[in-house]
């Protein structure tokens, strides 16, 4: 439909810059966009200065509902839920954002990769993914934390990492786990800006087919990368409090809203219910302010996108 | 029409193939030995021995590289990595706990799970395909924001918190309803958990869905000719999403199978989702691997199944 | 039969866009007067607010962010803002239609043109299954598709694109409206394609009594079948003239560059004129005559850079807006409105009816 009248002037700028003036007028977006940047602040900052909430056993004051010392009230060892809450958002968020900066760059790569080759290598590529996609998203995660169970990447050198047990192995197998998505856009996008003008003058002249994918190509694709990045961060969000509630989560010791919502299911029978509101309360609020900051950034950056 | 078929049947082929080769790889290969926790280590080592040749855990992973090249050779074909493709097609594995096999498990357990999910799902589907066409239609209104403002609120609360809270709610009222299947209409909890926390995601799917394809070339034609506003939606453009549509409830397949994982633990149904879990906690390798594959399969299949119902439904690919 | 009745009357119409941006005035005043069995051609570049006019006709303006903000739109007398949704509804396919620009899309994909066609039928008269069929037969072999019985059955995809758009007028013709608006009918398709249906265009308006409300961007189109032209340049008419004194003498510079950059027969330019510089931004039109920037004669003349020329009628039925138009400053405002401009080519049969 040829709507005459339309902004006219939204050609002359860079779909970025366009798309931050977009964003930077919408209050919902920047308000949400500060939620998560609040967050990651409390993620940071929270580990220095409590760090040995941990062990901060207080065995008199167990189970005690919110008072002036303990805004939120505190766990079954007395230590502050409040800051319990707190140094879960670093949980969450170095989960999140380990696992998207796994996920989104081989999704783009291997999604770039099959959509500019095509050929045999797609079809390897396309083979591989619908086989992935084809389990089911939390049994897919399930069976990589099993097959991981008893993994320890670098033993012994400052780099461990104990996938079976520890916070990185959630993250990982988030992170391999939730790819496919992303592939799949990239790949489709690509397929089309193969056959663009400004690719097929480069191709003309020469240019290495590896030289045109990372130049021209990839750049083009990478507001899908932003974009499920933000939605991905969802995703690993809500995927952490289920497997702590599966017992395949970050592990005992580490404050995790999982676990503090798992736990509840003991305690609100017996009146505790301050800490699952707590832990309700974080998560609602970063899965709504990401959801929205996700949800915003697809339509600012690519409208064609809405329904994928 | 039929070579379009044929075509997703042999690329629906290839991906069971590489499930069964991920579940291999995933369950068996990275695993690897798991006797200790079936043989008492004090029988020693015989007793497992015997464990591991029982279960063909003493196989060659892949192919049997010590009769060399000779493919004709049936021992060069007798590895782990064939026995578990024939386990996988024929459903013939059995449990390392209990010795049974897995196709009666399943047909114990899968009653239990199909009395949750299919409620749960058609309930689900039915209420968010119509709150998402009323939306559709008052789209832009202030009824149109609240519904969607409440679906994204719905999906922004931890399925777990939905259990949590539902479940104390239940204890509250009717203590009895709040756990196992004792009275079988125990189900209605969960079924209603399932319903109303994943409403929220779906409407907002369908809206969508449902929107995006308000705005095309077609709707305004019908516009155009004077049709009124429910027949350009119902008659014009849910029949143009019914492929997204159909697509969402077919891919659901699998869930109806394997039910709904934490729910079925949650609430102690003793369905295919905590067998599934308990497998995994005893390293319980056929079973965790055969209702992977299991629902993998179920999966494409549905795929395939929507593709043939969508070549029969769609004239632009029935017609190719 | 009355020379002078308009069919279709348009005053004063403003249809605006409420954007994050700001306000896009899509249309902007537009006032005209489409007489009986004319042809009437809205013409200008993408962008200028003729397809918001001709949907602002049919208050089918998306909205939001689209709103009539005012105007009168008058069909035989009737005014169509002042309908109520339901009422409006029963004049749309009834006695206005409207066939578009890309006829794949503008189809239904999932039914069949048979299916598509009944129910336009369907919907304004009350006919049985078996009547309705036989008319959407008769007036797809009336739009000169052959085989109708067989194409009636058949999907959008399964016909070829001028097929299509014959689908589509037939479509748009099949309860027998008084007005049909035509918005960029032949664009998309192919050159002798766009002959053929330029010509069914013609056969119909002379064969039912038709009146074509034509949008289209193609002086060529125009030339061949307009009787009325009106010029379109950022939201405003800036020209008004039947299609003889049009082509002979246009008055607006705006105009007179479209034609310039025209090719002709029997003149020997190594390359064609073009009008230098862009169509303006909506969101900020420039102050003064819009077109000043990328006038030839404005582009330096202070009056043109301060205040807008409102439309006026320098010749009989001949309106512009130029106020480096000779005569300009003397002549009446006129009302384009207030009647058609009378106009039938010479050539033309007189329509047996």
């Amino acid at each position: 439909m040829t709507i005459s009248g339309a902004p006219g002037g939204a050609d002359a700028r860079s779909l970025w810059g366009d798309a931050a003036r977009r964003l930077r007028r919408d209050k919902a977006a920047v308000a949400c966009f500060a939620v998560v940047v609040l967050y990651a602040l409390i993620a940071v900052v929270c580990p220095f200065v409590w760090s040995d909430w941990a062990d901060s056993y207080d065995y008199d004051n167990i189970n005690r509902p919110p008072s002036l010392t303990h805004p939120m009230g505190t766990d079954e060892f007395g230590r502050s839920v409040l800051q319990k809450t707190l140094l879960g958002a670093s949980t969450s968020m170095t989960v999140g954002f380990m696992a998207n900066i796994i996920a989104v760059p081989l999704g783009i790569v291997l999604g770039a990769v099959a959509g500019y080759y095509g050929g045999r290598l797609d079809d390897l590529i396309v083979w591989f993914y619908t086989t992935v996609a084809s389990i089911p998203g939390l049994i897919r995660l399930i069976a990589i934390k099993f097959a991981f169970a008893e993994t320890v990447l670098f033993a012994n050198t400052p780099f461990e990492m104990d996938l079976g047990h520890g916070m990185s192995g959630v993250y990982i197998a988030l992170g391999m786990m939730s790819w496919v998505g992303t592939c799949r856009l990239v790949r489709a996008e690509v397929m089309k800006i193969r056959e663009l003008d400004y690719v097929l003058a480069a191709r003309a002249v020469g240019t290495p087919s590896i030289v045109i994918l990372f130049r021209h190509v990839v750049p083009n694709v990478l507001h899908i990368g932003i974009i499920n990045f933000s939605l991905g961060f969802v995703g690993a969000i809500s995927a952490e409090v289920m497997l702590s509630y599966l017992g395949l989560g970050v592990g005992t010791g580490i404050p995790s809203w999982g676990a503090m919502i798992d736990a509840a299911k003991m305690d609100l029978v017996v009146g505790r219910w301050w800490e699952i509101t707590s832990a309700v309360a974080a998560t609602f609020l970063i899965v709504l302010a990401w959801n929205i900051v996700g949800d915003r950034l697809r339509d600012a950056l690519d409208p064609r996108l809405r329904t994928a | 029409m039929l070579a379009f078929i044929l075509r997703r049947l042999i690329q629906a082929v290839f991906t069971i193939f590489g499930v069964m080769l991920l579940t291999f790889i995933l369950f068996r290969a990275i695993p690897g030995d798991v006797s200790a926790r079936y043989v008492n280590p004090k029988l020693g080592k015989a007793a497992r021995d015997a464990w591991m040749e029982r279960h063909r855990m003493n196989l060659p992973l892949v192919l049997n590289t010590a009769v060399h090249v000779q493919f004709w050779k049936p021992e060069f074909w007798n590895t782990q990595f064939f026995w578990h493709l024939r386990q996988s097609l024929t459903f013939e594995a059995r449990s390392f706990k209990t010795d049974e096999k897995l196709t009666k498990i399943v047909a114990e357990r899968a009653k239990y799970s199909l009395a949750l999910t299919v409620p749960a799902m058609a309930l689900g589907w039915l209420l968010a395909l119509v709150v998402a066409c009323v939306v559709a239609y008052f789209r832009g209104s202030w009824f149109d924001y609240l519904m969607t403002f409440l679906a994204v609120l719905g999906m922004c609360v931890p399925y777990l918190a939905y259990m949590i809270g539902v479940q104390w709610f239940m204890f509250n009222v009717k203590p009895t309803a709040a756990w196992g299947l004792r009275y079988p209409t125990n189900i209605y909890v969960p079924v209603a958990i399932a319903v109303i926390a994943g409403v929220g995601a779906s409407v907002r799917f369908y809206r969508t869905v449902i929107l995006d394809e308000v705005n095309r070339d077609y709707v305004r034609t019908a516009m155009a000719k004077g049709v009124p506003l429910p027949g350009v939606l119902f008659r014009h453009v849910l029949r143009n999403c019914m492929l997204p549509i159909l697509t969402s409830l077919v891919t659901a397949i699998p869930f109806l199978i394997i039910g709904s994982l934490l729910l079925e633990q949650f609430f102690g149904i003793p369905g295919l989702g905590p067998l599934m879990l308990g497998s995994i906690n005893d390293r319980d390798i056929p079973i965790v691997t055969n209702l992977t594959f299991l629902t993998a399969a179920l999966y494409t299949l549905g795929l395939l199944l929507t593709d043939v119902l969508y070549a029969v439904f769609d004239p632009r690919i029935r017609l190719r | 039969m009355s020379e002078n009745a308009a069919i279709l009357t348009v005053r004063g119409l403003q249809t605006h866009f409420f954007t994050m941006d700001g306000v896009v005035k899509a249309v902007d005043g537009v006032s005209f007067a489409v007489g009986r069995r004319q042809t009437f051609a809205l013409v200008g570049e993408s962008g200028c607010g003729k397809s918001v006019t001709a949907l602002s006709i049919m208050r089918l303006v998306p909205h939001p962010p689209g709103r009539i903000v005012a105007g009168e739109v008058l069909l035989d007398g009737t005014s169509l803002l002042a309908l109520r949704e339901r009422q409006m509804r029963q004049v749309r396919g009834a006695k206005v239609s409207m066939i578009f620009q890309e006829p794949m899309t503008s189809l239904n994909p999932v039914y069949t043109v048979g299916n598509q066609i009944v129910e336009a039928i369907r919907l304004h008269q009350r006919l049985p299954g078996r009547r309705a069929r036989d008319q959407a037969v008769a007036v797809l072999s009336q739009v000169g598709i052959p085989d109708p019985a067989q194409r009636y059955k058949e999907y959008p995809h399964q016909l070829s694109g001028g097929m299509r758009q014959r689908a589509m007028i037939a479509m748009a013709l099949s309860c027998d409206p008084d007005l049909l608006i035509a918005d960029e009918p032949t664009t998309a398709l192919d050159v002798t394609i766009e002959a053929q249906i330029l010509d069914l265009l013609k056969r119909l308006k002379a064969e039912r009594g038709l009146t074509i409300m034509l949008i289209t961007h193609d002086l060529a189109v125009v030339a061949e079948t307009a009787d009325v032209v009106a010029v379109m340049y950022a939201s405003k008419l800036v020209e008004l003239a039947d299609v003889q004194a049009l082509f002979q003498r246009p008055l607006h510079p705006y105009t007179q560059g479209l034609f310039r950059s025209l090719p002709r027969l029997g003149q020997k330019k190594r390359r064609l004129e073009t009008i230098p510089g862009s169509v303006p931004n909506p969101l900020a039109f420039p102050a003064g005559c819009k077109f000043h920037p990328r006038c030839l004669i404005g582009a330096g003349l202070e009056r043109c850079q301060t205040a807008e020329p409102p439309l006026r009628l320098l010749q009989p039925n001949h309106y512009a807006a130029c106020w480096e138009c000779p005569g300009y400053a003397e002549a009446p405002a006129g009302d384009p409105a207030a009647a058609p401009i009378p106009y039938h080519p010479p050539e033309q049969n007189e329509p047996a009816d």
